[in-house]
C-alpha cells in the first residue's frame, strides 16, 4: 500500500513538471474552468477562465507582486456583446390635449377664409394600443406606432357659421357655441430617438394616418323668443393624413401635428388642414 | 461627583484623541487631498462619521464622497494610493476597472484601512475612505451582500 502511494506520488509530480516545462505555465482544468498559474521572479499570477458561448474569458486575475496582492473580478469581455441593454420605451402619450386649429393650407397660418378661432379650438385623447421597436442595438433609435383616438373641436368666429360646405355670415344674429366637432382614430408611426437611463429624454419625428368620423357643424344662433341649436353635417375627407413631432421628458411630452392632406375643401376651394400643438402624458 | 467628573473628561479627551488620529491618518493617503480639495466643490456631496456602525460592523472613520464630471482627476490621485495598497480588489466590466477597494498599510494599532470607489458615466463615480477593525471579507459584504428586505 506504501510502495503504491510512494509510485502514485512521483507519477503526479513527473506530470506536474512536464506541463509546468512545457508551457512555462500551471494550467489546471477544473469543472470546465481553465486555471492558469504563471510565476518568474517578479511575479506570480493566478488567472481563472470561464468557458462562456464556446469561448475562453478570464473570470479571475490574482497578482502577487512585492508583497502587493491584485486581485481582479472581470465582469465583462469587450470582445462579447453585452447583453440586456436599454430597454427602448413607448413614447405615444396616454392622454393628450392640446390646441386643435385650422388653415388653409400646410405649413400655412392662414385662416381668413375659414373664419375659424383657432385659440378657442381644442382636442382631447388617449392612447389606448402602443407598440414599439428597437431600430438600434443600444436601444436609443426605435419605432412607436399605436392607435389613437380623439375628439376635435374646431370653432368659428363669431357670427360665421358653415352650411353645406359654404362659409356664411350672420350679421343679423349674434351666434353662441358654434363649433365643429369630429372624432378621429389615428394610427401614428414615430421614428424616435432615447437617451438617459432612469429618467429618458426623448424627441421623435413621423407620419400618422386617421380616419375621421361624425363631423357636424353645431350652432345657435339668437331669434327672438331664444338660441334656437342647428347641427349641419358637412362633406368631409374621412382620410387624412399627418405630419407627427413630439419631445418629452420621463412621463411628459409636447406633440405637434400637422395636417398633410385636407380635412375639407370649401365650395369657394379653399381647404382647410387641422393642426395641433398640446400637451402629453405618458402613464 | 468627582468620578463622573472623571469620566466626562476622559470621554471628551477620547473621542478628541480619536477624531485627531482619524484625521491625521488619511493625510499621508492621495484620498485625503481628494476630501479636502473636492469635499466642498460645487455637484461633488461629502459624507463624514466617526465611530459609526455600518452593516453591523463598527468603523472609526466613514468618509465618502460622490462627485460628478471630475473622474479623471480622482484617478490619478488615486493611483497614489494603489501603488502604497497592500491588497487590491477590482472589478474589471468590459475591459474598464469601475469599482474595487484599496487595503492600505493597517495604522500601528492594528486598525484596517480601506479605500473604496465606484466609476459610472461622464466622469462621476464615488470614493470611500473606511477606518476600522474590518477584514477584507467585510469589506466584500458590506459592498457585494445583498441587502436585507
Amino acid at each position: 500500500m506504501k510502495i503504491k502511494t510512494f509510485f502514485s506520488l512521483i507519477v503526479m509530480a513527473l506530470a506536474a513538471t512536464n506541463v509546468a516545462a512545457e508551457a512555462n505555465d500551471t494550467t489546471l482544468i477544473v469543472n470546465n474552468r481553465k486555471i492558469v498559474i504563471a510565476m518568474d521572479s517578479a511575479e506570480t499570477k493566478v488567472s481563472v477562465y470561464d468557458t462562456l458561448d464556446n469561448k475562453l474569458t478570464k473570470a479571475y486575475e490574482s497578482t502577487f507582486v512585492d508583497g502587493q496582492q491584485v486581485e481582479r473580478i472581470y465582469v465583462g469581455s469587450p470582445f462579447i456583446p453585452k447583453k440586456g441593454n436599454r430597454k427602448f420605451k413607448a413614447t405615444l402619450p396616454t392622454f393628450f390635449i392640446g390646441m386643435n386649429g385650422l388653415t388653409e393650407g400646410f405649413a400655412n397660418n392662414s385662416h381668413s377664409n375659414l373664419q375659424t378661432r383657432n385659440n378657442s379650438s381644442w382636442e382631447v385623447g388617449i392612447t389606448p394600443i402602443v407598440l414599439t421597436g428597437t431600430l438600434t442595438k443600444d436601444g436609443r433609435f426605435g419605432i412607436t406606432g399605436g392607435v389613437q383616438w380623439s375628439l376635435a373641436y374646431n370653432h368659428m368666429q363669431n357670427g360665421y357659421i358653415m352650411k353645406a360646405n359654404n362659409v356664411e355670415h350672420f350679421a343679423e344674429y349674434p351666434t353662441k357655441k358654434n363649433y365643429m366637432r369630429y372624432q378621429s382614430v389615428r394610427v401614428p408611426l414615430i421614428v424616435d430617438f432615447q437617451t438617459g437611463k432612469k429618467n429618458i429624454f426623448y424627441t421623435g419625428l413621423g407620419i400618422s394616418v386617421e380616419w375621421r368620423e361624425n363631423l357636424s357643424h353645431k350652432y345657435k344662433y339668437n331669434v327672438d323668443d331664444g338660441f334656437m341649436t342647428v347641427r349641419n353635417t358637412q362633406r368631409v375627407n374621412h382620410w387624412g393624413m399627418n405630419l407627427e413631432y413630439h419631445i418629452g421628458y420621463d412621463c411628459l411630452q409636447l406633440y405637434a401635428r400637422a395636417a398633410l392632406t385636407p380635412l375639407y375643401k370649401l365650395n369657394d376651394g379653399t381647404k382647410a388642414y387641422p393642426f395641433a400643438v398640446g400637451l402629453g402624458i405618458t402613464l | 461627583m468627582k468620578k463622573q467628573t472623571a469620566k466626562r473628561l476622559a470621554a471628551v479627551i477620547f473621542s478628541i484623541f480619536t477624531a485627531v488620529i482619524s484625521v491625521t491618518a488619511q493625510d499621508g493617503l492621495g484620498i485625503g487631498r481628494i476630501f479636502s480639495k473636492y469635499g466642498h466643490m460645487k455637484g461633488c456631496k461629502m459624507v463624514e462619521m466617526n465611530n459609526t456602525n455600518l452593516h453591523g460592523h463598527s468603523l472609526r472613520v466613514y468618509k465618502s464622497l460622490t462627485y460628478k464630471h471630475i473622474g479623471s482627476n480622482i484617478e490619478t490621485i488615486l493611483k497614489e494610493d494603489r501603488r502604497k495598497a497592500r491588497k487590491i480588489r477590482e472589478v474589471v466590466d468590459n475591459g474598464v476597472i469601475t469599482s474595487g477597494y484599496y487595503m492600505m498599510p493597517a495604522l500601528d494599532d492594528g486598525t484596517n484601512r480601506y479605500i473604496l470607489f465606484s466609476k459610472s458615466a461622464y466622469g462621476s463615480g464615488a470614493v470611500i475612505y473606511i477606518e476600522g477593525r474590518l477584514s477584507p471579507d467585510d469589506i466584500m459584504q458590506i459592498c457585494y451582500a445583498k441587502k436585507r428586505k
